[in-house]
């Protein structure tokens, strides 16, 4: 039998008929359909038992609760805890996120050093062994009595039980110096404990109790001291009797969100809060709307014979003076002070933005000195005294090692470097670093967990642990009124590069040959916190919160230290009683800084005023701004794109806003590109036309770039913290510069 | 379980726009609970995914009397005539009968985008890109709900996967209605100011029905009868004034694009 | 006559072949078996010998979360040592519940990410019995080798085994059309939202 091609033909035909009649085009038709929606590399959840577990933020000094939800042990939500004593159910954006902070891009993973490589940047793994060697070395080499040949370690959350560890090893090296930041919130608390004769111990904002805030550009409804604190302040504002409501006066060049959500909003020119607060003190005197009893008693310097009294300095600061400078009308300063004045107990509050920087020393004395004014410290609503969380050293030790605010150490002083990973929520500018180093050969070794801000300055890397990686201790936030302990426990494994600071520390003491005395507190890092938390529990203080079930007994009912230290690491908090009211020591109204009197004088005056000439050729005045989320040296979470990349709801690095008319009188235009020259150098930004910016300001924001959600930032990326110049007292504030297209 | 005879609900929200700090608390916790991945380098706010968005105002007035207000946008939730589900040539938008939620069903949708075009909110957000999350941050993925894939169009749904989570407790505990309090978007949780309220307004005792009622409530762009199901509130006349002439101002209009 | 009908015939035997193929062949090419990583007797269980009943292995959470398979703690609940003389016993002793491993089951009914259901509000105020949709799953002396489809990783037990799809097991087969039927006989809604997530 032949086959034919028409036989082939009838068979494929006959085939392709019957295939109609199998599931095979109609099952691989919807095969096919379903192929279509399930593409392998889109990622799929984890499944698997969805638990509950309590934890403490320690993103920034906040300490806020967080709820983690967990499938199996991996977080993959954080919220916030209701009825947190300390954050009061909320967490910030930045708190939302932390949950990603493991998994960043940016992380350095094991020790790095840094290194030029054809003239680019690099960092280069290297052994622990090499680092410890090289600090040791360096460590030997520090002349004992040279306090400008110094080793210093900067804790931006002082008051940790791994601070006490710092402390304690600077102690037994040379010209050791501790040194923290000045953490927002408690700018002014620090100039007015430094305003006491005698020591007040630590003090904390009566915000519940108050009737106003006049703040100084201190960003209260946007990540301000403890940010839930704020809020939940903000939510019973609508249902309070209008006549009691807390009134916010937010006294700011720039429009923040706090400026736009305030009672009102006082534009003042650039650099010359000094000459407000001073304009205010002048009318509260001259209307004796001041606590004239309490300023008898107690102030030192509020008259003198010699002509350098506050009452003297103040004299000159009369309403139009004052006017003059911080383009704020006379009536609204009489207006302001008197409203000051008739909603007692008012809390005047210094600070500045967190990318925009810290007032100076003078500033916040002029700010602090109205409180003291007003008779508002001890008393309900006002600056009120709190204990410190109870610890060995400040019962059993006194620190020989000072400590002080980088902006008070000695320019060209620091050999050795060591900057600890907690964050601040302020900006840090390296150039303010880079002058307390000795202009040659210091050594700067980082303990960030990113290779980012501070760090790429870093000479070495010993990356530490990250949020949720390692169990930690979270004191008191600094504007708090109650002292508090809580702990963050470490819900993940951290990876095998990664170096406890505790452990580094103890390290570097044995390879340096000196002795490490904090090895009596445990010799590990959780031995040290529960040794910690028995002190408290000794204390028999204060209340304890647990995560679990949102309660909150006394410490007397816990039943052993053991306890206590388990509901601290499920998300409890520990919470002090009230302090008793402290009787105030003596004060002096302006500060005790020497030449204090001329010092303020010139701070009235104006951060721009010593060479006016200045402004009108450069044209305009930089101001950096920021939110604290995302101006410390850390890192957020990718997530973050939403917020900056993906909307314009925050502002990336390099993103500027100019006034209108301002910008069109300076051939600007809206969303195009433009440089900004100073006397450090240039930079190209984005510039945007907003009609809420002062007329010759530039903002320009202080924030991630676009780069830093998805690599990690060692080069390239310009901050514009590196255009600002660095006044004298170390403030960053405002700075001349050109604006050309 | 008969739906057909159980209580029809009408999810709804109230934002008080006096206590919106612009924070963007609701913008990252809407992006966790709805894996939402983070933005490629190339994305921008044209191109970026934002169930929630949080949008700047300002009452238009020069320097020193400029004042800014944020109003957070995610999907209205319209009610009858609702212009997405009458253009989707694919049924992948409807209108769940039971929630009143607007659902958008990205599996089902061939990413033409007519919904998006016609979504007078901008609420609406494509996948110009596969979702990328970097290395080892997919384990932080909700396993509630399902990622999606480029090519797809994407909106809130209220959470929806939060009510069927109080839907099966509710089964569990043998009630067939929800507790309400079970119920809460992820953005409503996350606002540290409580300026979102959330509930059914269907039932004129509810928080939300309460608040519609008090006065100085209003929803955007109401003069095109959509119905919206998400409603502001504030007792500033120029916040009030703004919300409403967005859809008279084209450079506004411009400005909220998605 | 057979010179007549032969172009007929050809044609015929190319559909007869087709069939073979596409009925027989086809599931075999397109669906992959593996074994389950051990032996389970759901009658031992269940039987007279246990007398457990669904719930008791396959239990809600509080809240209404249904754990599916139990996980190996379960497991080990009863079995910390040997309790009978079966192979798979023994594996399950010293392999899982020694060294608190969860068994890798293949899920015969497992659902694609996108859909979402909920088994308390079909067991608990539907009163759907499991055997519905699970067929006579529970009184199984072995488990069966888990299908998995090439094309789309799902599991046979979705499309249901028996290709057609015609006049099979009422439990047979898990897609939407499956589920949409018997919330149309049963008067619930069919809104996309309530599946799919």
């Amino acid at each position: 039998m032949k086959i034919s091609r028409r036989d082939l033909f009838k068979f494929v035909g006959g085939s392709a008929v019957g295939a109609f009649l199998t599931p095979i085009p109609w099952k691989l038709i919807d095969d096919a359909a379903i192929w279509s929606q399930n593409w392998s590399w889109i990622p799929r959840p984890l499944h698997g038992e969805i638990r509950t577990k309590f934890t403490t933020c320690t993103l920034c000094p906040a300490g806020c609760g967080a709820r983690v939800r967990c499938v199996g042990d991996q977080p993959v939500m954080l919220t916030g805890v209701t009825r947190h004593p300390v954050s009061r159910g909320t967490l910030c954006p930045a708190g939302l996120g932390g949950h990603h902070l493991p998994y960043h891009p940016g992380r350095a993973l094991q020790p790095l050093q840094r290194v030029q490589k054809n003239g680019k940047i690099e960092f280069a793994p290297v052994s622990r062994e090499a680092v410890e060697a090289a600090l040791a070395a360096a460590i030997s080499r520090l002349k004992p009595g040279t306090p400008n040949e110094s080793i210093v370690i900067l804790d931006q959350q002082p008051g940790r039980t791994i601070s006490r560890v710092y402390r304690r090893f600077l102690e037994s090296v040379p010209n050791g110096v501790y040194v923290t930041t000045s953490a927002l919130g408690g700018d002014t608390l620090c100039v007015l404990q430094e305003m006491m004769e005698k020591p007040y111990g630590p003090v904390g904002y009566d915000l519940e109790n108050t009737r106003m805030i006049l703040s100084f550009g201190a960003p209260l409804l946007d990540g301000w001291g403890t940010p839930g604190r704020m809020m939940e302040i903000i939510k019973a504002q609508g249902s309070k009797d209008p006549d009691y409501r807390l009134k916010i006066i937010q006294v700011e060049t720039r429009q923040s969100r706090t400026a736009s959500f305030a009672d009102e909003w006082v534009a003042i020119n650039p650099g010359t809060e000094a000459a407000f607060a001073l304009g205010l003190a002048h009318v509260l005197i001259h209307e004796n709307l001041y606590d004239q009893d309490l300023i008898r008693r107690k102030a030192i310097d509020f008259r003198k014979k010699d002509g350098r009294a506050y009452l003297n300095l103040v004299e000159q600061f009369t309403p139009e003076y004052a006017a003059g400078i911080s383009g704020i009308a006379p009536d609204r300063i009489i207006a302001t002070a008197r409203t000051l004045a008739q909603n007692a107990p008012a809390i005047v509050i210094g600070g500045g933005d967190p990318g925009g920087g810290p007032l100076g020393k003078e500033e916040e004395t002029a700010i602090a000195g109205l409180n003291l004014l007003l008779g508002g410290i001890g008393r309900p609503g006002g600056i009120v005294a709190r204990r410190e969380v109870p610890d060995i050293m400040s019962t059993s030790h006194h620190p020989t090692v000072p400590e002080m605010e980088i902006r008070d150490v000695p320019d060209h002083s620091i050999r050795i470097l060591i900057l600890d990973a907690a964050e601040s929520g302020n900006a840090l500018p390296w150039a303010l670093l880079e002058r307390k180093l000795v202009p040659q050969g210091a050594l700067v070794v980082s303990l960030s967990s990113y290779l980012t801000g501070l760090t790429k300055h870093a000479g070495y890397i010993i990356p530490a642990p990250t949020y949720l990686e390692s169990i930690q201790d979270v004191p008191a936030p600094i504007d708090a009124t109650t002292a508090s302990f809580s702990l963050s426990s470490a819900l993940l494994t951290a990876p095998a590069g990664v170096t406890e600071p505790f452990e580094w520390v103890k390290r570097l003491a044995s390879v340096a040959g000196v002795p490490f005395v904090e090895e009596a507190q445990g010799s590990t890092y959780e031995a040290q916190l529960k040794n910690r938390v028995e002190t408290i529990y000794r204390a028999k203080r204060g209340t304890v919160f647990s995560s679990g079930d949102g309660k909150t007994v006394p410490i007397a009912e816990i039943s052993s230290a053991d306890q206590l230290w388990k509901l601290l690491s499920e998300g409890g908090c520990w919470i002090d009683s009230k302090a008793e009211t402290k009787p105030m020591p003596n004060f002096s109204l302006l500060g005790k800084t020497k030449d204090n009197f001329e010092r303020l004088q010139v701070a009235g005056q104006g951060r721009l005023s010593r060479e006016p000439g200045l402004v009108a050729a450069f044209g305009f005045i930089l101001m950096p701004f920021g939110w604290r989320g995302a101006t410390g040296n850390g890192q957020i979470s990718p997530l973050m794109t939403k917020l900056f990349q993906e909307s314009g709801l925050r502002k990336l690095s390099g993103q500027t806003a100019v006034n209108p008319e301002t910008g069109r009188a300076f051939g600007l235009t809206d969303g195009g590109q433009a440089w900004i020259e100073t006397e450090k150098g240039a930079m190209k930004v984005e510039v945007r036309f907003d009609a809420a910016v002062m007329p010759r300001v530039i903002e320009a924001a202080v924030g991630p770039s676009v780069e830093a959600f998805s690599t990690a930032e060692t080069q390239g990326t310009q901050n514009i913290l590196d255009l600002c110049h660095l006044d004298d007292d170390c403030a960053w504030r405002v700075t001349r510069a050109r604006v050309t297209t | 379980m008969d739906t057909k005879n159980k209580k029809q609900h009408r999810y709804g929200m109230v934002i008080d726009l006096d206590k919106c700090t612009g924070c963007g608390a609701c913008m990252v916790a809407c992006a966790v609970e709805n894996n939402i991945p983070p933005a490629t380098a190339k994305a921008t706010d044209r191109t970026g995914i934002t169930w929630v968005r949080v949008y700047k105002f300002d009452n238009g007035l020069p320097f020193p009397n400029n004042r800014s207000a944020y109003i957070p946008m995610p999907c209205q939730q319209c009610g009858e005539h609702t212009p997405c589900v009458s253009v989707c040539p694919q049924k992948a938008v409807e209108v769940d009968a039971a929630s009143g939620i607007v659902a958008q069903i990205p599996v089902r949708c061939l990413g033409c985008r007519y919904c998006m075009t016609a979504c007078p909110y901008h609420a609406r957000y494509f996948n110009w890109w596969d979702p990328v999350w970097p290395a080892g941050m997919e384990k932080t993925l909700n396993p509630d709900v399902s990622p999606r894939m480029r090519g797809v169009v994407e909106k809130c749904n209220f959470c929806h996967e939060r009510l069927q989570a109080a839907r099966a407790k509710a089964a569990a505990e043998g009630r067939d209605e929800i507790d309400p309090s079970d119920y809460q978007p992820a953005c409503v949780e996350a606002c540290p100011t409580g300026a979102i309220t959330f509930g059914d307004l269907a039932d004129p005792n509810s928080e939300v029905a309460q608040l519609v009622q008090n006065g100085h409530a209003f929803r955007m762009l109401e003069t095109l009868g959509t119905e919206p199901k998400v409603y502001y509130r504030s007792d500033q006349a120029w916040v009030r004034q703004i919300a409403q002439q967005e859809v008279q101002k084209p450079k506004a209009k411009e400005k909220v694009h998605g | 006559m057979v010179v007549k009908n032969r172009g007929r015939l050809i044609f015929l035997a190319g559909v007869l072949v087709m069939l073979v193929v596409g009925w027989f062949g086809f599931p075999r090419m397109l669906y992959q078996k593996t074994n389950q990583p051990i032996q389970f007797s759901h009658r031992v269980h269940t039987g007279d010998k246990a007398g457990l009943t669904c719930e008791d292995c396959h239990s809600f959470q509080a809240d209404g979360r249904f754990n599916g398979i139990p996980s190996i703690s379960k497991c080990g609940g009863c079995h910390v040592g040997l309790l009978g003389n079966s192979p798979d016993e023994k594996v399950l002793v010293e392999k899982y519940v020694a060294t608190n491993t969860e068994i890798p089951w293949l899920v015969y009914s497992r659902q694609p990410e996108n859909a979402y259901f909920s088994h308390v509000q079909h067991v608990r105020l539907a009163k759907i019995q499991c055997e519905r949709c699970h067929g006579p799953h529970g009184a199984g002396d072995t488990l069966r080798p888990y299908e998995s489809d090439r094309l789309t990783s799902y599991s046979r037990d979705i499309w249901g085994h028996s290709l057609s799809r015609i006049h099979s097991e009422v439990w047979d087969g898990k897609k939407m059309d499956n589920c949409a039927s018997c919330h149309e006989q049963r008067g619930v809604s069919n809104s996309c939202l309530l599946c799919h997530k």
